[in-house]
């Protein structure tokens, strides 16, 4: 899978999402409210690409035998929904904090920050790309580097254990917020 | 590692029930105010409505808001405390009744919005605003005097609510000045009364789709002198159509030959009337003579005289007509309507 034409388009799209956002800006002279087109477009967008990043990368790693592209170019997908879909989030929220959306977009930043530590955490176990161990079964393995991995193991079990709860808090927000949205901002009439 | 996915655990749905259980006790505990969309328009009204004078005085979501089981929409809300929307939209005038008899699905919130800030404007309306149903299109109003694209507060200087007829003239002189000028002396400066912003009127109004076509002559006369003081479009069409409401003062006729001036002239002009004398046979005489206008009608068209002829001269008919004086025989027609000599 040539991966690598695949994150060009990553910026590009992010360039997209930004030009649409700023003309809308510029057409409404203020940021664009979080009701309309754009404003629910690139926060459901955003939410998404969030669920995403939570589950796919995660499911393809648990399907070793796949064949839908290596675990790089996944890592890349993961990386680039998990920039891109809180950077949306942002967006739709016109820089106002206040209420549940508030506690969301807190939430959201928690969240990504913690992500952004986990990916330092899992990076140091010792590994290859295609995301088996790289400790060959039945090889002599010496005992310093067994003990090295113990403890990164151990402080990756202890990332998930925060990291995870955490973002079954968010989109639990995320969900009642979005239900909130959809019967004062939507439906009622 | 095991075959469990990893955002698959335990703790992650614990996590979520906890954040369901305490967003449902912060709703239980401060209700909708939770999801905050912001503080309410608190531009102070000089009356109250509903006993408030602005939206922000009003206290907690349910001044606006039911809820999801409630029968009751938001926009019934609206109109409890807005009557005048209420009547206008029960009789289908005003503003609201026309806008909700012509929109197919008419709700408050498609141009009011709240929540946007204290100074806020309710009302957001865009080029997809109806204009129409107000009775004035902006079909001929694309763009300004200088050419840019035409926006809301071109118009609307005050607030959308609001128009000042005077802003049509400051457009519109800076587009002709001498043609408004002319144009307000003749029609006055009540714009709306005539023009609909259709096009009725404007610039494509085209006469000739008028039972009263602008021909001949008609074609180069400037609109007010038809259509003086006029003031509305009822004004325009009681216009009067018959050639005497202008032509009476130069009626060479002096009203001998009625008001009919189309049996022989026609808007070409004046000159070139085809006129057929069935009033009186000027060829009724025995020499067959060809007589001038001049030869009956010395002075006017409105006086005749037989008396010009060189057989019927003042000692003839006297002479004819024993024992009456000449006097009471000047009007031979009276008798001799078929110029016989015998009467008829």
């Amino acid at each position: 899978m040539p991966e690598h034409r695949w994150k060009l388009a990553y910026p590009l799209v992010a360039v997209a999402v930004t030009a649409i956002y700023l003309v809308a800006y510029l057409q409404a002279g203020a940021f664009p409210a979080a009701s309309g087109l754009v404003g629910h477009g690139i926060g459901i967008v955003g939410s998404v690409l969030m669920l995403m990043t939570e589950t796919l990368y995660s499911i393809r790693k648990r399907l070793a035998d796949a064949r839908w592209g290596n675990m790089a170019g996944w890592l890349g997908f993961h990386m680039f929904t998990g920039l891109l879909g809180p950077y949306m989030v942002l967006l739709h929220t016109t820089f106002r904090f206040r209420g549940l959306a508030g506690v969301a977009l807190l939430l959201t930043v928690v969240v990504v920050l913690s992500g952004l530590v986990g990916r330092y955490v899992y990076t140091a176990m010792p590994r290859t790309l295609e995301g088996a161990d790289d400790v060959v079964p039945g090889a002599v393995v010496r005992d310093g580097l067994s003990r090295k991995l113990a403890s990164r193991r151990q402080a990756l079990a202890m990332w998930y254990s925060f990291h995870v709860p955490l973002t079954w808090a968010l989109f639990a927000t995320a969900l009642v917020h979005a239900a909130g949205g959809l019967f004062y901002a939507t439906l009622q009439r | 590692m095991g075959d469990r996915l990893g955002f698959m655990s335990a703790a992650g749905v614990a996590a979520a029930a906890i954040a369901l259980l305490g967003l449902a006790a912060w709703a239980v505990v401060g209700g909708p105010a939770m999801f905050d969309p912001g503080p309410l328009n608190a531009v102070a009204k000089t009356q109250t409505l509903g006993g408030v004078a602005s939206h922000a005085q009003l206290v907690g979501c349910e001044g606006c808001h039911t809820p999801l089981w409630s029968p009751v929409t938001m926009a019934d809300k609206c109109v409890g405390c807005h009557t005048d929307v209420r009547d206008q939209m029960a009789s289908g005038k005003g503003l609201h009744g026309r806008l909700f008899q012509g929109l197919a699905s008419p709700t408050c919130r498609g141009c009011h919005v709240e929540h946007r800030g204290p100074d806020a404007p309710l009302t957001v309306a865009d080029a997809s605003f109806p204009h129409d149903l107000t009775g004035y299109s902006l079909r001929g109003h694309r763009a300004t005097a200088r050419g840019a694209k035409v926006t809301c507060a071109d118009c609307h200087t005050i607030d959308l609510a609001h128009f000042d007829q005077s802003t049509c003239s400051a457009c519109h002189s800076a587009l002709d000045a001498a043609f408004m000028a002319r144009h307000e002396r003749g029609f006055g400066a009540q714009c709306l009364t005539c023009h609909d912003g259709s096009g009725r009127f404007g610039s494509d109004f085209d006469h000739a789709k008028l039972p009263f076509k602008l021909a001949g002559r008609h074609a180069g006369v400037a609109c007010g002198r038809c259509h003086a003081d006029t003031r509305s479009v009822q004004a325009f069409r009681a216009t009067p159509s018959d050639c005497y409401h202008c032509h009476a003062n130069v009626d060479r006729h002096r009203g001998a030959f009625g008001r009919q001036c189309g049996g022989c002239h026609t808007p070409a002009g004046w000159s070139g009337a085809r006129f057929d004398h069935t009033a009186f046979p000027v060829d009724h005489g025995r020499e067959q003579q060809a007589a001038t206008c001049r030869t009956c009608h010395p002075t006017d068209i409105s006086a005749y005289t037989c008396f010009g002829c060189h057989e019927h001269t003042p000692a003839n008919i006297q002479a004819q007509h024993e024992g009456r004086s000449l006097a009471a025989l000047a009007d031979c027609i009276r008798c001799h309507a078929g110029g016989r000599t015998s009467g008829d």
